[in-house]
């Protein structure tokens, strides 16, 4: 599957059925708190082999499953 | 935008004059009408007593409110006097206080005691500071210092009369009979050739208590009563050299305990700060026949005003009254 | 100097306020960096050398980080693929040892000053056990001031540059006045340089909104702390003073009078600091959003002491998260259950915690408030899947209302832990709200507790005023300072209000003082 529709499904397992589509606010609806982060994070360098800092872990880069897809994109290309 | 400037000055203007309207409003709504709340305890009785009819004003501390008895003086010389002040005060209120007292009164002699002079805690700089510039407001504004007084407010009468002639019973001293226990031999007064120096402030403020007191034709003195918890040698020295320094006469009575028979354990209130009251009337007996040999009519009959004494005389009987189980 | 305190208000501010309007708007910053050292030599004269050492090795440090990082990106475009590599390597473990060494130097000086006679105390104790002689001696060193908030700064600034969030600044004096910033150097917020630092630095210019605003603020401030958070003091204190002598209701009412007097007070000081802030056109963090409307305890940590959880958050707890050996016991616990996958997480935590509980104070007391909530937390975890499955819908109002009931004891019983004089006190007060509760003896304890019923009143009400304000801010209207309330003359309806509250209702001066307090009676 694209990397969108991955990072949806997990996201779904970690909190399961909350997201629903890719512009969802994941802050402000409090998907994301800072113990689903960690292993959100985990789950996303196992998938997506890259390496997320704490520095990454900002809103803007977390703030919808667009936003974390946009985030693997730069970390893949540095 | 000169629309908008003109406006916002206009604007604060506007506010600070219904500001300051409604705070002087306040002010008079929250003052005393009674001399009974000005001050705290019973000091402000001071002020309710008949003009010119006070031989010497005791100020201090609440160490001079308990510790001294102006009824047993007047008992036993006929002299009238008064005892006032306020808990933890310094010199810089004992300034401001003089100030009022001396509006009305005249005595000969003005007593200072000396815990006024030193910090009972220790303050820091800000805390010293803070209570300094607190002083100075309640000299120019009565509104932060009486605020808690909109509690007794009368709805039906908001605006009485002023009404200063309420007086204290026993003339400032709290009487207490309580036991504090303290047994304590140790030697406070060991010799130390250490001085003591008051804050800076504190010191100044004496030096113009002094001067104000000269002014209104009052003689200065300084006592300590016996303070076995704070007093030191030290201490002692410093305000010998200082009382010297402005030619005040300086008696310390925790030099005198063996002569005035000081019983700690049977004097004090409390763990050696505070006299009782049969503690103060033998401190402040011994003070005056001190004062009457160094000077002789320093505590003399009162005879600054001819109207009768009967007042005193009674109140003098409630005070012997205490005494009695 | 207290924030309540004439001293503050008109000694100080006000001619620090002068300086800083006729100083010319590149160089306004100027005012506020004398002004904050002449506050901080006032309430800390023998601090002043910690915090330059402080600052001084955080400046060296972050501008040797820059240095090894300029270095790097020249050498990307001058060297060879592989050098550049190998360089890229090396400038990372230096840095890495950079970075740790000033860490180390700022905790080591905190631990130093602040925490020397805890650690002393269980060293001598261990070796009572053990029955060695030699002890520590008991330092009487001067805690400077504000340690505990600058410290945590510094680290900030100097982790950031590492992790290239923020460039190393170049003048001394612009850092020195984000550690040292006279408003937030006593109680915070904790202010990251890359939101606050640089502004407070920046141009500015007087503007009357501004100031209105940040004088707005300051009154609400002041509200809060003299008219509310003074009264609840003398009650509080009473009894946890003598708490043998206290029936199980005025314990009670004691607990919730302090839960009411910390908030009041700290949160009215973090408003009078960030109105102070205002005035000068710097904006700072909240600290507070409505923290008793909060659902559970760790949304309680979110609402609470913002600065100080978000702080914790990103430099302790993401840090050891997504660190290497945690990352492996990820992988060993991975898959075997969702218990399993708790304990990186729950690891983590816990020292978040400890280090928490023991920020607040040095004693042993401390550490178990913030285990405390460890505890009530982590079994927030534990039972989370179990009661997702047992309740469908967590958002309904009966759900949410259980929540907050829940968390509001809770805290209520962490605020007895923090006041009370030892655990041991806690405990005796805790076991005391079971016994029985006399009436009689409420009438006697109001009256030796020297409030009258006016002052309670005054209480309940200030309470109901701010329960408005926050839910007003919960259900997101438009409050002064976070959007446009209509007019100008709304605000200053406000501001004539507040101040005739606070100075007529406020508990301060003969009544309300220490003295009388201690020497009532006469």
């Amino acid at each position: 599957m694209d990397d969108l529709t991955e990072i949806k499904s997990i996201l779904d397992t970690l909190k399961p059925g909350t997201v629903i589509s890719g512009g969802a606010d994941l802050i402000k609806s409090r998907v994301l708190d800072s113990f689903t982060i960690v292993r959100l994070v985990a789950a996303l360098e196992d998938e997506f082999d890259v390496e997320i800092t704490p520095v990454d872990i900002t809103e803007e880069n977390f703030r919808s499953a667009d936003a974390i897809k946009a985030m693997i994109d730069r970390l893949r290309d540095e | 935008m000169k629309k908008k400037r003109i406006g916002i000055i206009a604007g604060c203007a506007v506010f600070a004059l219904l500001l300051s309207l409604s705070l002087g409003f306040l002010t008079r709504l929250v003052t005393p009408a009674s001399n009974r709340f000005l001050w705290y305890t019973y000091a402000s009785g001071i002020l309710g007593e008949e003009e010119d009819s006070l031989d010497y004003v005791v100020v201090g501390s609440s160490n001079a409110t308990a510790g001294f008895a102006p009824m047993a003086i007047y008992g036993e010389y006929g002299c009238a006097g008064y005892v006032c002040g306020e808990t933890l005060e310094t010199t810089p209120k004992t300034y401001l206080r003089l100030k009022e007292i001396f509006k009305k009164q005249s005595p000969k002699y003005v007593i200072f005691e000396t815990d006024a002079f030193y910090d009972t805690q220790p303050v820091s700089n800000a805390e010293a500071a803070e209570s300094y510039l607190e002083t100075w407001l309640e000299y120019v504004w009565k509104y932060p210092k009486y605020h808690n007084q909109w509690k007794m407010v009368d709805p039906k009468d908001p605006f009485p009369d002023k009404d200063h002639t309420w007086t204290h019973v026993y003339r400032g001293e709290t009487m207490n009979f309580d036991l504090g226990g303290f047994g304590e031999t140790r030697d406070y007064m060991a010799y130390s050739t250490d001085l003591a120096p008051m804050r800076a402030t504190c010191r100044a403020y004496f030096k113009k208590c002094v001067r104000l007191c000269r002014e209104n034709g009052a003689e200065p003195v300084v006592l300590s009563l016996p303070c076995a918890k704070y007093w030191t040698y030290p201490r002692h020295e410093y305000v010998k050299s200082l009382a010297q320094s402005v030619g005040a006469e300086y008696i310390d009575l925790n030099c005198y305990l063996d002569a005035m028979d000081f019983d700690g354990s049977l004097y004090y209130r409390d763990d050696g700060v505070h006299l009782n009251s049969p503690g103060a009337k033998t401190a402040t007996l011994f003070f005056a026949s001190l004062m009457n040999e160094k000077y002789p009519g320093a505590f003399g009959a009162s005879s600054l005003t001819d109207t009768g004494y009967e007042h005193w005389n009674g109140d003098y009987q409630k005070y012997i009254a205490e005494f009695t189980p | 100097m207290a924030f309540d305190s004439l001293l503050y208000l008109f000694a100080f501010l006000l001619p620090v306020y002068a300086v800083w309007l006729i100083l010319p708007p590149a160089r306004k910053w100027y005012a506020l960096l004398a002004g904050s050292i002449v506050f901080y030599l006032i309430s800390s004269p023998f601090g002043a050398v910690a915090v330059a050492v402080s600052a001084a090795s955080v400046y060296a440090c972050a501008r040797a980080l820059s240095g090894l990082d300029g270095a790097v990106s020249q050498a990307k475009g001058a060297m060879p693929r592989e050098d550049a590599k190998k360089l890229k390597l090396s400038v990372k473990t230096q840095k890495k040892y950079i970075v740790f060494v000033c860490v180390l130097i700022q905790v080591g000086l905190l631990l130093l000053l602040k925490y020397f006679n805890f650690f002393a105390s269980g060293v001598n104790a261990a070796a009572d056990a053990l029955g060695l002689i030699t002890k520590l001696p008991e330092l009487k060193l001067a805690v400077p001031l504000g340690i505990s908030f600058y410290t945590l700064q510094a680290i900030s600034y100097v982790v950031d540059v590492y992790r290239k969030a923020v460039t190393a600044e170049r003048n001394f004096a612009k850092l020195l006045l984000y550690l040292i910033f006279f408003p937030t150097v006593v109680e915070g917020p904790i202010c990251r340089y890359n939101e606050s630092g640089a502004k407070l630095c920046a141009e500015s210019r007087f503007d009357f909104y501004s100031f209105r605003d940040g004088v707005l603020l300051m009154c609400w401030g002041l509200f809060k702390k003299v008219v509310i958070a003074n009264r609840c003091n003398m009650l509080v204190n009473t009894v946890f003073g003598d708490r043998g002598a206290y029936s199980g209701l005025i314990v009670l009412t004691a607990i919730l009078a302090y839960t009411l007097q910390l908030y009041a007070d700290f949160s009215g000081c973090i408003d009078i600091v960030r109105g102070t802030a205002r005035l000068f056109g710097v904006g700072l963090p909240e600290n507070f959003d409505a923290p008793f409307f909060s659902r559970s305890t760790a949304e309680f940590w979110r609402r609470w002491h913002i600065t100080l959880g978000t702080w914790f958050r990103d430099y302790v707890f993401y840090p050891l998260s997504l660190s290497k050996p945690f990352a492996s016991l990820r992988k060993k616990t991975a898959g075997k259950g969702y218990y399993a996958d708790l304990l990186p997480t729950a690891t983590a935590m816990f020292a978040v915690w400890t280090l928490t509980g023991l920020w607040h104070g040095a004693s042993l007391k401390y550490l178990v408030y913030g285990l405390y909530y460890f505890a009530v937390m982590l079994l927030g975890l534990l039972v989370e899947k179990p009661a997702g499955k047992l309740v469908k819908d967590r958002d309904a109002a009966l759900w949410r209302f259980v929540g907050v009931v829940r968390t509001f004891v809770i805290v209520n019983i962490g605020m007895l832990i923090f006041r009370a004089d030892t655990l041991t006190a806690a405990w005796q007060m805790f076991a005391s709200l079971f016994t029985p509760y006399a009436a009689a003896d409420i009438s006697e304890a109001l009256v030796s507790l020297r409030l009258d019923s006016w002052d309670l009143i005054i209480v309940a009400v200030g309470a109901c005023v701010m329960a408005v304000y926050s839910t007003l801010k919960v259900s997101g209207r438009k409050l002064p300072e976070n959007g446009t309330l209509p007019g100008g003359i709304a605000r200053a309806a406000l501001i004539f209000v507040l101040i005739i509250a606070v100075t007529l209702l406020g508990a301060y001066g003969d009544n309300y003082d220490a003295a009388s307090f201690i020497y009532a009676g006469f």
